[in-house]
């Protein structure tokens, strides 16, 4: 402890007050890693307190620690002052810590109102009392701002519904303490909005909010006091106002981030198509497009999402069909092979597809590292073929990917989030394919991860490769692609060199059509 | 989120430990069936006669033979419970008489029939996205009617000569059965260990959503998957009717629900992906020595029903213990 972190810690303990949480040399080691390392910081209560730092810093760890899901090797943590440990998520739920996990807990089957009083639902005569719960969480969910109600069965809502319901459930509590965990990564903006809303609220009513996220705007916004983390060691607790964007990355990674995205490639001089699509339409009634992607390039499809980049590219990769024209590949050799027909078909042609959802859609979670990049080895191989998995190819690409794991054995549920997508795009570079469809190249991921992965895709198109993307973040688009396109209602709507692009051009685009100068009122 | 906790006293040894985890993620049929033979050797010594562990493993291998196709099933998220009503089509055409064919024509015609009940339940599964309970089910329903309609124009009777032999002769000392299960056994568990197939078998089981998001032929690996198990119950049907000597509407009849106990205490876990070939068939040899022994203590037929019962509701809750346990 230096003077400095004694320094600190005064800022956060104002005129005194005591602390409403405070971690003390907190430590936990899982198997050999240690996920914390001496941590101590206290939290105020009537404030939002950012938990940040890259994936795999300890947060999430952290915060489970508070919430009872398992008790620290060693340190305390203390409330209102004093000791406390915690046997089981139950007691800590009954010492008031409510947490809205980053996955869903709803349970499918269950109207809203049986979800938000699991297990604490109001009685009368011993039995559940259903219209009190009705009421209750009619209000709960008037509160939050959700316009759902009470009876509807959860698992007949959207995801994005379902984490505002996981949301009203974590207010339903009446918890001193709100634990966050990445509340917004499935949230639209009116949700965020919404969540700003209750946290103000919550703030206001005199508690503890513990935020963790790694999106800068969202600290910046909603949060007073930041705790950065880094590799499970404590780096800093201040004030948010403090900060600056610049000096908040390059707390969390620790060194000045040289370059996010990697230098673009030199212009193909023959534009040499690996990809074109003609007249597509990816779904009924829509708009057809028509594109090309060369050897070399990476393309965005960029817009507003539900503007249709989804279906296109999900249509191309032979996910779901589409309804008129259609699309080649190009092997090295001129050769065309059509694509849209299978998935199946689309991995055959040489094309790999990686989804948003990594944990659905994406990985093996069971499964080592090894078997999750192996199986792209095993594309268009016979099924009664002998498995030819080159163990030295796969520790070789971990290490030029940097996978942070123990080795190749490890469980790929066991990484962070940044080293599962890189896995995921591992194994498809393992695959021996040389177009890839990419849907949220970097989504979950933190900073440096981030620049890993941009590096990564760089290195694949300019070995000759070709890559399309879809992507929520603009600064992705421009800072990527060597072009983009701007989808607005089905159809393209502009094309822009990824040099020339701002945020503000694209979104003119992608919102009304046409470039900002003309739009102006 | 970094692995999963160990909750043992740090004052045992690292090996120890490390014994004790591996020991902990075996089978259950590897500790059960050494329990049971120590158990037996306590308290009924004759059983472990080497001529009557023999015996006790000709009668395990019809089991045997269909926990292969049921531990495939279940291995890609499926499940197969038509092997009753297969057992049963197969008993019928090769006793009846019915069909005027020679002997190999009728197993030929077997052989097809198995090849069409595995389609069949493939295509409603894979395509329809039907439960693969209910499909295999009905299948047992439909065979079961066929069968019923055909038996009362002609029972069923005695067993072609070359499934008679198979079902009761032996080689030195080792029965023809034990040779077949063996047969069978060993070129399918190097297989799936080997092939591309069962890399792909892997990981349907983990993720099948994730499998077919990356283009591995999901729809083909269920075909083949059912299909080999139908033609797994099947060869096993065989055996029952050679080793019984005559055909009978019954045969077969529990070998659904005991492969099913037996993939269980095998250690083939429903989701992750992971399981072996070895451990179903050490758990078809452990339930079939169970029932001997119970049959041993002088247990009648509703009590070994009883028992057998009680062994499967035990396989599933061991089962639940143990993936509560691994994903803790």
């Amino acid at each position: 402890m230096s003077l400095l972190a004694l320094k600190e810690r005064s800022a956060a303990h104002p005129a005194g007050r005591t602390p409403k949480v405070e971690f003390r040399n907190i430590t936990k080691r899982f198997d050999s890693t240690e996920a914390l390392s001496v941590v101590s910081f206290a939290g105020m209560a009537g404030s939002v307190h950012a938990i940040t730092g890259e994936n795999g810093a300890g947060k999430s760890t952290l915060m489970k620690l508070l919430a009872g899901v398992y008790p620290p090797d060693s340190g305390e943590i203390l409330f209102d002052g004093r000791a406390i440990r915690f046997d089981s998520p139950a007691a800590a739920r009954a010492a008031g810590v409510s947490t809205v996990f980053q996955e869903l807990t709803l349970l499918p089957n269950l109207t809203i109102a049986e979800n938000l009083f699991l297990g604490r639902e109001p009685r009368r005569f011993g039995f559940a009392d259903r219209s009190a719960m009705r009421r209750q969480a009619h209000a709960v969910l008037q509160r939050v701002g959700v316009d759902l109600h009470p009876d509807v069965t959860c698992g007949d809502l959207a995801i994005a519904e379902q984490h505002l319901v996981e949301i009203a459930k974590g207010a339903a509590a009446q918890a001193d303490i709100v634990i966050y965990d990445e509340p917004t990564a499935a949230l639209d903006a009116p949700g965020v909005d919404k969540l700003a809303r209750l946290i103000e609220d919550q703030r206001r009513a005199g508690k503890l909010v513990f935020y963790i996220s790694h999106r800068l705007d969202e600290i910046f916004r909603l949060c007073d006091m930041t705790t950065v983390l880094k590799d499970g060691k404590h780096v800093r607790t201040c004030p948010t106002a403090d900060l600056t964007h610049d000096a908040l990355v390059s707390l969390m990674v620790g060194r000045e981030l040289a370059r996010l995205y990697p230098e673009r490639g030199a212009k193909p001089s023959t534009a040499e198509a690996a990809l074109r699509v003609t007249d597509f339409v990816a779904r009924p009634g829509g708009a057809a497009v028509s594109f090309a992607v060369a050897r070399g390039e990476i393309v965005g499809l960029a817009g507003i999402e539900g503007h249709g980049q989804r279906e296109i590219i999900r249509a191309l990769a032979g996910l779901a069909p589409h309804m008129a024209g259609g699309a080649l590949k190009f092997d090295r050799d001129g050769s065309a092979k059509p694509l849209g027909g299978s998935i199946v078909a689309t991995a055959r042609a040489g094309v790999g597809f990686v989804p948003e959802d990594r944990k659905t859609e994406g990985l093996y979670q069971p499964l080592s590292i090894q078997e999750n990049i192996g199986l792209g080895m095993l594309r268009g191989a016979s099924m009664m073929a002998r498995a030819k998995i080159d163990r030295n190819r796969v520790r070789a690409l971990m290490q030029q990917m940097n996978v942070r794991a123990r080795d190749d054995r490890q469980s790929v549920s066991s990484l962070s989030g940044g080293n599962q997508q890189k896995v995921m795009i591992g194994r498809w570079l393992a695959s021996g394919v040389d177009v890839l469809l990419i849907e949220e190249p970097t989504r979950g991921v933190d900073v440096g991860a981030k620049a890993e992965i941009y590096r990564l895709l760089r290195a694949f198109v300019d070995a000759g490769g070709a890559a399309l993307i879809t992507s929520s973040e603009l600064t992705e688009h421009i800072g990527l692609c060597d072009r983009i396109l701007i989808i607005r209602e089905g159809a393209i709507v502009a094309e822009l060199a990824g040099e020339e692009a701002t945020e503000e051009t694209v979104m003119s685009y992608a919102l009304i059509g046409r470039p900002p100068e003309r739009a102006s009122r | 989120m970094t692995g999963a906790i160990v909750k043992e006293s740090a004052a045992s040894p690292h090996w120890l430990k490390m014994v004790g985890a591996r020991l902990a993620n075996l089978p259950i049929s590897y500790i059960g069936t050494a329990a049971l033979l120590v158990g037996a050797g306590l308290a009924r010594p004759a059983l472990l006669q080497p001529f009557l562990l023999l015996l006790i493993l000709r009668q395990a291998a019809p089991l045997g033979i269909a926990v292969i196709g049921q531990s495939l099933c279940i291995r890609l998220l499926s499940l197969d419970l038509s092997f009753g009503g297969v057992a049963m089509a197969v008993s019928y055409v090769l006793t009846s008489g019915y069909l005027p064919f020679s002997e190999p024509v009728l197993i030929a015609l077997c052989l097809l029939l198995g090849l069409a009940v595995g389609a069949i339940n493939a295509f409603f599964i894979a395509h329809l996205r039907a439960s693969s309970v209910i499909v295999t089910l009905a299948m047992v329903l439909i065979l079961g009617g066929v069968v019923t309609a055909f038996s009362q124009l002609r029972s069923p009777g005695e067993s072609p000569e070359l499934l008679r032999y198979i079902g009761q002769a032996r080689i030195g000392i080792l029965p023809v059965t034990v040779l077949v299960w063996a047969a069978a056994l060993i070129p399918m568990a190097l297989f799936l260990r080997l092939s591309v197939f069962g890399r792909y078998v892997d990981a349907i089981g983990a993720n099948p959503r994730a499998a077919w998001a990356s283009g591995i032929p999901y729809i083909r690996a269920i075909y083949a998957a059912h299909i080999l198990s139908s033609l797994f119950a099947v060869l096993s049907a065989f055996l029952l009717v050679g080793f019984v000597g005559f055909g009978s509407l019954s045969i077969g009849a529990d070998l659904a629900l005991n492969s099913l106990a037996a993939v269980i205490l095998g250690g083939v876990t429903f989701g992750s992906g992971k399981g072996g070939m070895l451990g179903p068939a050490a758990a078809a040899f452990m339930l079939m020595f169970s029932f001997n022994l119970l049959t041993s203590f002088g247990l009648g037929e509703p009590g070994k029903e009883m028992a057998q019962g009680a062994i499967i509701a035990l396989a599933a809750i061991a089962y639940s213990a143990r993936s509560a346990r691994q994903w803790a």
